[in-house]
């Protein structure tokens, strides 16, 4: 399905899905990089999210009626040619982010291993073996949604959100996963930390995270974490 | 660098930020202060000409109430303060060719959520962005500007009022409100709630039941008007997330967010629906006069 619409003066959303799935969120990621690329200053914003593409453009440069002439031809070809090398561009699109799976950096874990059962352990090796796809960034600079989170550990969000969270927790919401970037409040269940730093304001681009992007968890030892510059938070309240 | 989660930012009320910028004959980036609510004092360290607009915050240099919506010319010493709001709520303060303040992704924009903006481009360790005794360098080396002697015609200096009618253009999830929200939507009066800040606008008033809780997540545009499980809009304003996944009814209008930016908690707001045309050729012809 495909259907642009105007949201204001300057934004129109296109809708490509009704429903959360990750392959479409590879496509979306894509037709965003691709339109992204294909225009020129017209454009303000290009997001991408889950089954969108909201666009933001100049109101002087060009109008509704245009965009949406232009956009429509512009996903059409993409969806089009995007079928024969649909696979070789999942591939090749793949982060692996270093985790450490821990007590003392996932105060949640016992949490979302009673909820299902399970040992602590079980849940680190079911969240790692995953491959993840960025469905959506947003929430802060940075925060990518990941999908999807094997239902066998899948937990609802915290009753009570924690106030702050450090960078680098790994937390789960759902089917989904993500990676706090920056210190931050948060109702995700948190069962580790990933050390490398994830948000960067002087570089570009800021974030490693695009949509469509695909992600995988690595486990590390308590060693290796501080290795990587990892530090302990001392403030977890449960 | 909304595709990353990086909120846009900008002039609450662009009306008044654009005046300012066009009284002095500044392109319309050039940076300015936006001061909320009055409570500040400026020295000026040197002779400088200066454009006011915006909210009356009780301006007064060496003490002597000043006019705003025009250019004034301060000399060395002297001391620009703002008090409290008599009407309005935030004041543009521009210089010939603005602040200068580092840029992040090219926008010297603040964004205090992010953490981003202010003389350093971060929030520091006490958690600001300017601080008392900081020095505002200026961009331009000459700012002292005795020839100019400009004011706003009166024609298009906004009354502040205590009443506010926003036009909505409908979009989003729009089509599936039930016509009794529609028409509580358009036919009560909302108050702002005190509970509101850059990133959004708060009304209280009869609930506007929405169709569903919640839609998947999606792009957010400025304006956007959200309907929460409680019935009580939300509007977004500059500092917005990109993301949301609350049902809208559309947006209001861009224009008119810029007299809602200058309302005070307590303001009665009410809506009126206009066409995506009519919005938008007013829109057009504010950009054209600025050349935005």
């Amino acid at each position: 399905m495909m259907d642009i619409q105007p949201v204001s003066e300057t934004a129109l959303i296109i809708r490509l899905g009704d429903h959360i799935d990750t392959d479409l969120a590879v496509k979306i990621g894509d037709v965003a990089d691709h339109i992204r690329h294909g225009f020129s200053s017209e454009l303000i914003e290009v997001i991408p999210s889950y089954t969108t593409i909201y666009i933001q453009y100049h109101p002087l440069k060009t109008d509704f009626i245009r965009l949406k002439g232009r956009l429509q031809g512009l996903v059409d070809a993409f969806f089009r040619s995007e079928d024969k090398d649909d696979r070789a561009r999942k591939v090749s699109k793949k982060i692996t982010l270093p985790v450490y799976y821990s007590l003392e950096t996932g105060p949640d874990l016992p949490e979302v291993a009673q909820r299902h059962n399970r040992t602590v352990a079980d849940v680190t090796r079911i969240h790692s073996q995953s491959t993840y796809v960025v469905c959506a960034i947003g929430f802060s600079p940075g925060f990518a949604f990941l999908g999807s989170v094997d239902p066998a550990i899948a937990t609802p969000r915290k009753f009570e959100p924690r106030k702050m969270l450090p960078a680098g927790s790994v937390g789960i919401a759902g089917q989904q996963t993500a990676v706090y970037p920056s210190d931050s409040p948060g109702g995700w269940q948190i069962i580790g930390n990933c050390p490398v730093s994830l948000i960067d304001f002087d570089k570009t681009p800021m974030s490693p995270f695009s949509v469509g992007l695909s992600v995988q968890f690595q486990p590390i030892s308590r060693d290796e974490f501080f290795q990587l510059g990892g530090t302990l938070w001392s403030h977890w309240k449960s | 660098m909304g595709y990353q989660g990086l909120a846009q930012g900008g002039p609450m009320d662009l009306h008044a930020y654009c005046w300012a910028n066009y009284l002095l004959g500044n392109r319309m980036y050039c940076s300015q202060l936006e001061i909320t609510g009055g409570q500040t004092r400026l020295l000026a360290r040197r002779a400088v000409t200066l454009a006011l607009t915006g909210a009356d915050l009780a301006a007064r240099v060496n003490g002597q109430p000043v006019d705003g919506w025009r250019t004034l010319h301060l000399s060395e010493g002297d001391t620009l303060s703002f008090q409290f709001p008599r009407k309005g709520l935030r004041a543009y303060l521009a210089i010939p060719g603005g602040f200068a303040a580092p840029a992040v992704f090219g926008s010297v924009a603040t964004v205090l959520r992010d953490g981003i903006g202010g003389l350093r481009a971060r929030v520091d360790d006490r958690g600001c962005l300017i601080n008392q005794g900081d020095f505002l360098e200026t961009a331009s080396k000459e700012v002292f500007k005795p020839g100019i002697n400009r004011m706003v015609p009166m024609r298009y200096i906004p009354e502040y009022t205590r009443q506010l009618s926003l036009n909505l253009i409908e979009s989003y999830q729009a089509r599936a409100f039930s016509e009794a929200s529609r028409n509580t939507l358009y036919n009560s009066r909302f108050t702002l709630s005190s509970n509101s800040d850059r990133m959004g606008y708060r009304l209280d008033g009869a609930a506007v039941i929405p169709p569903f809780n919640g839609v998947i997540s999606e792009g957010i545009a400025l304006g956007a008007v959200q309907i929460p499980e409680n019935g009580q809009p939300i509007i977004l304003m500059r500092d917005h997330q990109t993301l949301g996944g609350y049902p809208k009814f559309g947006c209001v209008a861009q224009l008119d967010l810029n007299r809602l930016a200058q309302a005070i908690p307590g303001t009665s707001i009410h809506f009126q629906p206009i066409s995506l045309e009519a919005a938008g050729k007013k829109l057009k012809s504010f950009y054209s006069f600025f050349n935005l």
